[in-house]
């Protein structure tokens, strides 16, 4: 589409007539014409550039707005040149037109967009956000990182990001070591002491990236910093607050077990003065209870949350110091410990202990006697909601007349109150030997043991 | 075998208990210590075959390094009898020396190590315990 415009003798093809969105009615006859349809705004430009190309006979290259009749606007950029008639003057100047309007409107929508980014960037306060070239210089920076380090744009731009480290990591080489690693790795993550301008140390995480072009061609990087002093603190504090539970709940340990030491050292005393064995045999029965309690402190503190005990390796101790106490041969009589995998709290741990205790020495004692030979097995298990707690003998079994809820021994008594405790309840099987299931809810802390 | 013992231990009753059950089992009780100094002092004056001794202990010295000065004074065994299992455990990684039954204790416990210890079988420095043989 063209224009051609000398004095007094324009003219508009039909190409530039569309472009103007003329109809047939409007007339465009002069150069008034003409101008008179170009955006108040741009008018002035353009006829400046037009007179400038015809007065200096240069390329005329110009963009404008057009108010098209039905009220819509065009961008048109016009590009043309002066004719010069054989004595050398300007004669006519001729032109081209092209709709540049959608490519006007994408470089808006990016500008506005890259504007938007660029504030955004460069408003985020909490965070450091800085580029670098190729060589490390620093080429944008933001407010938060201004507000982080103490470097203002101006101050920072072109200097190297080293900078913000400490001197004994500049010394060790870790600036050079990060970008090294985000050009190997594409990205390198960590946290530092970094320093201010003002000399002040933070704690700081920070992130750099590798930036690539769409080429994939290495274009610089991106780092983000973030300020993690006061949540370091916070965490050392916690850290510290939980040791000094840890150690207070450890102590808490260690003097039950001690005030366990000086009661079962009373009981011990006392038993000296007595001559009587079945007077003595009650109290070693008494001291073992103590024990059974002592030694769930004692696995309690060894246990990493300090407050579930590892029931399988409580009940193989319990079994295997009963065996030793009552100096049974363990080829006679043999005692098999499954509770794989249960941890119980302190509230579960006693009752359970305690029960496993009267139940084991119940079955020593009476269960096998002449040197009859046989097998105890304790369990326990725990499941959606339900543990059951077992122990079972092939021995000769419980005399008929024997029976829970009509005990005469404290150990069965101690037994039945205990499981009401847990709130369970005492199954008897006489089939074989004895067998004593204790089912009862569980408090659904019961967990695995973690493996080690 | 018979032995003849200091026993380090600072709650008196404890001390009493440990005093009666040795001699019960037929060692003699040469003396008795409730601080790390006094423990030190009285190994050094009556040369025990053996010290019984608690971990935590009046005063500032606790048994462990009290135990740690008479072996490297005199060389006598140390069992340590304690409530406070972690606190050995830790020292023990430091190469520390010598069974440990936990309290409260067992009359069996020990003598198991006792035995152990005087006739040279826990050597290793390896604590005794319910999974040892029965005596």
């Amino acid at each position: 589409v063209g224009v051609e415009i000398a004095p007094n003798k324009e003219t508009f093809d039909d190409g530039l007539r569309q472009l103007f969105g003329l109809r047939p009615e409007d007339e465009v006859r002069t150069i008034e014409d003409f101008y008179s349809r170009i955006h108040p705004n741009d008018r002035e430009d353009v006829m400046a550039a037009f007179e400038r190309t015809r007065r200096e006979g240069i390329h005329l290259d110009t963009e404008f707005r057009v108010l098209r009749p039905d009220g819509t606007q065009r961008w048109l950029i016009d590009q043309g040149e002066v004719l010069i008639d054989e004595n050398g003057k300007p004669e006519r100047l001729t032109g081209a037109c092209v709709d540049i309007t959608e490519r006007k409107q994408a470089q808006d929508a990016l500008r506005e967009s890259e504007e938007r980014f660029r504030l955004f960037v460069k408003g985020v306060r909490d965070y450091a956000l800085f580029q670098m070239n190729d060589h490390g210089q620093i080429v944008s920076w933001n407010d938060g990182a201004e507000r982080m380090l103490g470097y203002t744009e101006d101050e920072i731009i072109g200097r190297s990001a080293s900078v913000s480290f400490v001197p004994e990591d500049v010394a060790a080489g870790q600036p050079e070591r990060e970008i090294s690693e985000a050009l190997r790795n594409g990205r390198v993550a960590d946290e530092r002491w970094h320093l201010k301008k003002d000399g002040t140390r933070f704690w700081c995480s920070g992130v750099l990236t590798r930036i690539d072009d769409e080429e994939g061609k290495m274009r610089g990087f991106a780092k983000v910093m973030r300020d993690e002093t006061e949540r370091r603190q916070a965490r050392e504090q916690l850290t510290s607050s939980l040791a000094e539970k840890e150690a207070l709940l450890k102590e808490i340990h260690h003097r039950v077990k001690n005030n366990l030491q000086v009661i079962t050292s009373l009981l011990s005393l006392q038993s000296d003065t007595v001559d009587d064995e079945h007077t003595r045999t009650m109290f070693d029965e008494a001291v073992n209870r103590i024990r059974t309690i002592g030694d769930i402190h004692e696995l309690l503190y060894r246990s990493p949350d300090l407050a579930r005990v590892d029931f399988n390796l409580y009940l193989s101790r319990l079994a295997k110091s009963l065996i030793s106490f009552y100096g049974i041969d363990r080829s006679r009589i043999a005692v098999r410990v499954d509770a794989q995998d249960m941890k119980l709290e302190l509230s579960k741990a006693i009752p359970c202990g305690l029960i496993v205790n009267e139940l084991i020495t119940n079955s020593l004692k009476h269960g096998f006697p002449g040197g009859r030979s046989g097998e105890i097995r304790v369990t326990l298990k725990c499941e959606s909601g339900a543990c059951l707690l077992e122990v079972a003998d092939n021995g000769v079994g419980l005399p008929d007349q024997v029976t829970v809820e009509d005990a005469t021994s404290l150990g069965l008594k101690l037994v039945s109150v205990l499981a009401e405790q847990l709130g369970g309840e005492i199954r008897f099987d006489r089939n074989v030997g004895t067998r004593i299931e204790i089912p009862f809810p569980a408090s659904g802390s019961e967990k695995q043991v973690e493996p080690s | 075998m018979n032995a003849r013992i200091l026993i380090v231990e600072d709650e008196s009753i404890v001390q009493l208990d440990l005093r009666r059950r040795l001699e019960r089992m037929g060692h003699s009780v040469l003396g008795m210590a409730s601080r790390g100094d006094e423990a030190i002092a009285k190994a050094v004056e009556l040369k025990p075959d053996l010290v019984i001794m608690d971990v935590r202990l009046e005063g500032p010295m606790d048994g462990i390094e009290a135990a740690h000065r008479i072996r490297a004074e005199q060389g006598t065994p140390v069992v340590y009898v304690t409530a406070y299992a972690p606190m050995f455990e830790e020292a023990a990684q430091q190469d520390v020396f010598g069974p440990c039954v936990s309290k409260p204790f067992r009359t069996t416990e020990l003598q198991l190590a006792i035995t152990r210890i005087l006739t040279g079988s826990a050597s290793d420095g390896s604590m005794p315990n319910e999974s040892s043989p029965s005596i």
